[in-house]
């Protein structure tokens, strides 16, 4: 099966196709139980390590034959695989089933961050306000505006002089954008993985207060303007 | 009786596997042949390496692969912070249960 993964001396052909058999075998088995493919690969590694190292153990020379019937008798049979996994599975539900249910913290996240949205926005507002009322900040933005308008070779300057109060305000904007879109996004990851956590999670409702709320504030401003218009 | 005891023994099984590897990292089959040095607890392979390999997709082990003298690679397995957690968990379990048992078979022999 995993001819590739091997760094030691390889089995001869036959003995090869008999091992190969038998981890064929498990890996059926696994796949019955619904085994990912990578857990599959990880067991038949394992089993294949087992089978070469007590071979090994068993003498020198090269193994024969009857050496590794001999092994492969020792081993569990394929099918005990299923049923170990089977238990298995049965319980890690239950432990699962025990553990109490938690608030989703992705919605709870993206309540947080929807939050700080009006604050980066009340920061671009400040901003935006300071700059007004600041007549000498104006004035050089003014001035560095109507430099890069004409075509005043020293841009640089200008940027410094003025563009510095719009681009903290940009950023601001941009920050409370942000917010919005992941407390809408948020809330939706929220809403998957708590329909398919099987009661471990909750906060639906939660969940989508952060699909609705911006999106509903939108649409009520949009409203707004339009009634006034 | 037996299916008593054999269901209780395989329920411990993922705690023994997270005890063995709390000390240092051990391969599969070094793992399986000190699990089965323990008494009362029946290990075998069907029942150990699909464990490990739950246990490594759920982020309690991590995998490190080694040449080996005789085949291919072995699979070292180390506990990650979360297999630790999940060891004191089960480890703060077992003490409840067994207390509460033992307080159950006291009253019982009094």
């Amino acid at each position: 099966m995993s001819e590739s993964t091997m760094s030691g001396m390889p089995l001869p052909d036959p003995l090869r196709r008999r091992l190969d058999t038998h981890l064929d075998a498990i890996d059926r088995a696994l796949a019955g139980a619904s085994v990912p493919l990578s857990d599959r690969r990880s067991v038949t590694d394992e089993v294949e390590t087992q089978v070469r190292q007590t071979l090994a153990e068993r003498g020198e020379g090269e193994p024969t034959a009857a050496d590794l019937e001999a092994v492969l008798a020792e081993l569990d049979p394929p099918e005990a695989y299923a049923e170990s996994v089977d238990a298995d599975a049965a319980s890690a539900a239950a432990s699962a089933a025990s553990q109490p249910a938690r608030l989703s913290r992705v919605a709870l996240w993206g309540l947080v961050l929807g939050f700080v949205a009006p604050v980066f926005n009340a920061g671009a507002w400040m901003v935006h306000r300071a700059r007004a009322a600041h007549p000498a900040a104006r004035d050089e933005f003014e001035a560095a505006s109507r430099e890069l308008e004409n075509g005043a070779v020293n841009a640089a300057s200008a940027a410094a002089d003025g563009v510095g109060w719009q681009t903290v305000a940009s950023v601001l904007v941009v920050l409370a954008a942000a917010c919005m879109m992941w407390m809408v996004a948020s809330g939706m990851i929220a809403a998957v993985q708590i329909s398919k956590s099987q009661g471990r999670l909750y906060g639906m409702p939660l969940a989508i207060f952060n699909i609705a709320f911006y999106p509903f504030i939108g649409l009520l401003l949009l409203l707004l303007l339009l009634l006034a218009a | 009786m037996q299916g008593w005891t054999a269901q209780l023994r395989k329920g411990l099984v993922e705690l023994a596997v997270l005890a063995a590897l709390r000390q240092s990292e051990q391969y599969g089959y070094e793992l399986l042949q000190h699990l089965r040095t323990a008494e009362g607890l029946i290990v075998t392979e069907s029942t150990l390496y699909p464990l490990l390999a739950r246990l490594r997709r759920e982020r309690c082990v991590r995998v490190r692969a080694a040449p080996s003298p005789a085949g291919p690679p072995r699979r070292y397995y180390r506990l990650t912070a979360a297999g630790h957690d999940r060891l004191r968990a089960m480890i703060s379990q077992w003490h409840v249960i067994r207390e509460q048992i033992d307080h159950l078979l006291q009253e019982t022999q009094s």
